[in-house]
């Protein structure tokens, strides 16, 4: 007799209107092991993980937590039964202490009775030192550090002594460093014979931490495994549905005259949180140069001085094609053949209730193709944006359709071709595959190769390890507003020692 | 020494007198808005309260009945609003003004009902009215207020209310019930506020008796960060503005007698100067005005 799962979906239905996020879920998870829900964007991973959250109820079916059906009527059900759920976004209050923020989840409490600080702060230092977290308990959570916050969060579920726990996309804002760090933990709690079930979208980690792993893809099932019989091939390719390419195969070609085309000397910038000290850079024609780094560590500043100087105090000098950029406009910038994909798409790259074509000329409504005498040439943008969204492989193919109800895969590639229509000699690529499915990501990384070797300078910005040593040719780690760290794609890039660098150790 | 003492003195009791009805409207204030209900309101719901004070303490000749009429009106209307914004998602900016102009223009109808005069109720002897209880009541209450807040289970799920509603969800407490609760006693207090203008401060109700006070409790909340000992503080020192320039009118500068209207500015510049962050910034709950679904 097979031993009693601790969660088992049966035949779960879950629709939002007239989008099926889950359609017949069935699979089982075993009691004390680390189970891996993937799949892409909108595949139902997170979907299926409320429903056992209860967060939503299931539609049609039900699930079985230990055996019994789960009739859970909110979260706080889910919680007395044993589940904790690490959210993506966390569920703490910034201002207030990690203490207040653990003592909001204590059972069995009247309204009025008095928070017992001191009595609840030593339970928590005992249960934190079993688990070697360094927590401090009374500074507002905002002043400490991601990965602490994430501690702390996993610390209110195993307060509870919860024996199912759900980790939503863990290693999204943690450097390399914390996320083996985060490993270890699950390690450990799985050895104390609980259930750990992470959602994620990172088959490397899924490979070398999980022993089983369900694949979704649609809302619906695609695979079940135990992490031995499985491959990251075989995995992405059920993610996907297609088998994917490698483009550590793809050629790079060797540019001939290779001539610096941007350059930033001594570049100093100092803002609200971070700043850039003293940032030296040259970026020269027919090279991807990766700015690898953890967010907050002065990206957006760089990127800032780059796009709008006249924003930012700053001092120090950059050039584009020995033009002087610091007082020039954004505008006048972009007309220099500077091309970038921004970071946060939907707050400055696209607007998302307006069609697709309006989006795909932004920014270039002035040039002479698109408009005359102040009228836009319709006829031409239609013309131009049915033609990109074919070679762009952009769905669905119309031109009218409004950006915000396409997936986020689909609005970055139109943010991609909008880019990239003027063959630019520049191009700024902020996370360019944030939130974009691994399909998508697998055309944009080579369209990033193509302009590349077509001659075009691209400078990647990234927190993604594994997308920085695919594409880039050499790579400078950005810490604390400094270049601490350059790596060459000639020496074979050492994935632990670009690691340590994003997190200050060089 | 009587000579610096006496008037010294006098200028406390007359900035303890004039801050106590903007004391109760701004702890009424801080307890909507720590739940992340934005209270604009506070304005009406005092005026509710001077009016229905002024009544009850002229028919019943009991201040203390007057008050506890005056919360339980101020509660019904602070009740009106929640169901405004909370169960209807009203905007919080628009309902809040509409309620300040909805008790503008109801008074004088119930006036006319009761006294035959769209104006000022009848004045209340002054036995009838409050010495100085008011003004201990306010202290007591913001004292209660922040042991409350800081020290207890329901405080922190006001707190979370306003900063982080999910997290507070999740914890299973139900937020709307929260700011529910909330919002309805931030209407019963600030009708207290309004009390003790109509019984304390003065000795009848007259229109637009309030002048303002409500949003100078809301600016007070600003200037003291959400926090109710710092927001007393900053009621306080309105009060002292307010007495300031009551002493200072009919005061000669270089041989002109400066304009009794020129002084009477004085407490309006000084909110002024505080709100627009010259004292450093003020950050507000996270949540505020933001609709929990």
């Amino acid at each position: 007799m097979t031993p009693t799962p601790a969660v088992e979906f049966v035949g779960v239905h879950k629709a939002f209107g007239e989008f099926h996020a889950a359609e017949d879920l069935h699979f089982k998870i075993a009691e004390g092991c680390i189970h891996a829900i993937v799949g892409e964007n909108g595949a139902g991973k997170s979907t299926s993980m409320k429903l056992l959250f209860g967060f939503y109820r299931p539609d049609k079916g039900h699930i079985k937590v230990r055996g019994a059906v789960a009739k859970f009527q909110s979260p706080a059900d889910a919680m007395t039964c044993g589940i904790g759920m690490v959210h993506q976004h966390f569920m703490l209050a910034e201002t207030h202490s990690a203490l207040d923020n653990i003592l909001l989840f204590e059972k069995n409490t009247s309204a009025f009775q008095k928070l017992n600080r001191k009595e609840h702060k030593e339970r928590l230092q005992n249960l934190a030192a079993e688990y070697q977290f360094h927590i401090d308990w009374d500074s507002p959570i905002g002043q400490l550090s991601v990965g602490t916050q994430q501690r702390i969060e996993l610390l209110k579920i195993l307060s509870q002594n919860s024996k199912i726990i759900i980790l939503d996309e863990p290693t999204a804002v943690l450097t390399p460093l914390e996320i083996v760090d985060l490993f270890r933990n699950l390690q450990k709690l799985k050895k104390e014979g609980r259930t750990i079930i992470i959602i994620t979208h990172k088959l490397k980690e899924v490979m070398n931490n999980a022993d089983s792993v369900t694949v979704l893809r649609g809302g619906r099932v695609v695979a079940n495994s135990s992490i031995h019989q499985t491959s990251i091939e075989q995995l992405a390719e059920h993610m996907v549905g297609r088998k994917l390419k490698n483009l550590d195969s793809h050629p790079r070609l060797k540019v001939s005259d290779q001539k610096s085309i941007l350059k930033i000397s001594r570049l100093n910038v100092q803002n609200k949180f971070s700043a850039l000290k003293n940032l030296s850079l040259e970026l020269k024609s027919g090279e991807i140069l990766g700015i690898a780094g953890v967010e907050g560590n002065g990206q957006d500043e760089l990127i800032q001085s780059l796009l709008s100087p006249r924003s930012l105090k700053l001092k120090g000098q950059i050039e584009i094609n020995s033009i002087s950029s610091v007082r020039l406009s954004t505008a006048r910038i972009r007309s220099l053949g500077f091309s970038a994909f921004p970071e946060d798409r939907l707050r400055y790259g696209v607007l998302t209730s307006r069609p697709a074509y309006e989006n795909f000329i932004l920014g270039y409504q002035r040039s002479r193709e698109y408009s005359q005498f102040g009228f836009l040439r319709f006829k031409n943008i239609f013309k131009k944006t049915a033609a990109a969204m074919e070679s762009f492989d952009i769905r669905p193919r119309q031109i009218e359709k409004s950006v915000g109800s396409m997936s986020g895969g689909n609005q970055q590639k139109l943010v991609v071709a909008r880019e990239l229509q003027t063959n630019p000699q520049i191009i700024l690529a902020a996370k360019p595959t944030r939130g974009v499915d691994i399909g998508a990501v697998e055309f944009i990384h080579e369209q990033l190769l193509n302009s590349r070797n077509s001659g075009a300078a691209v400078l990647l910005v990234s927190s993604e390890l594994e997308e920085l040593m695919t594409l880039a040719d050499r790579i400078l780690v950005l810490f604390k507003g400094q270049l601490v760290a350059e790596f060459d794609r000639k020496n074979g890039y050492n994935e632990i020692a670009i690691g340590s660098a994003m997190g200050g150790h060089t | 020494m009587t000579e610096i003492l006496l008037p010294l003195i006098s200028l406390l009791l007359a900035t303890l007198r004039m801050a106590t009805p903007m004391i109760f409207a701004s702890m009424g204030g801080l307890l909507s808005e720590r739940a992340g209900v934005v209270n604009i309101a506070l304005e009406g719901f005092m005026l509710v309260g001077a009016f229905t004070a002024a009544v009850i303490a002229f028919y019943t000749h009991s201040a203390w009945l007057a008050a506890f009429v005056a919360l339980g009106v101020g509660a019904f209307v602070g009740a009106l609003y929640a169901l405004f914004v909370i169960e209807f998602k009203g905007d919080q900016i628009v309902t809040g003004t509409a309620i300040n102009i909805l008790t503008v223009g109801a008074m004088p109808f119930f006036t006319k009902i009761l006294f035959n005069s769209t104006g000022s109720t009848p004045s209340i002897p002054l036995e009838d009215r409050f010495n100085f209880e008011p003004i201990v009541l306010a202290l007591l209450l913001v004292a209660s207020l922040t042991y409350w807040f800081y020290q207890t289970y329901s405080g922190l799920w006001v707190q979370f209310a306003g900063e982080h509603p999910e997290a507070l969800a999740s914890a299973g407490i139900n937020v709307r019930k929260v700011r529910w609760v909330s919002v309805i006693l931030s209407g019963g207090l600030a009708s207290i506020g309004g009390a003790s203008l109509s019984t304390f401060l003065a000795s009848s109700y007259s229109p637009l008796m309030t002048s303002g006070r409500g949003f100078m409790a809301l600016a007070a909340l600003i200037f003291g960060r959400w926090k109710p000992l710092q927001t007393c503080a900053a009621c306080l020192f309105f009060g002292l503005t307010d007495a300031l320039q009551m002493r200072l009118q009919g005061v000669q500068v270089a041989g002109f007698e400066v304009p009794v209207q020129f002084i009477q500015i004085l407490p309006y510049f000084v909110t002024v100067i505080a709100v627009a962050g010259f004292f450093g910034k003020s950050e507000s709950p996270k949540a505020l005005g933001k609709v929990y679904e």
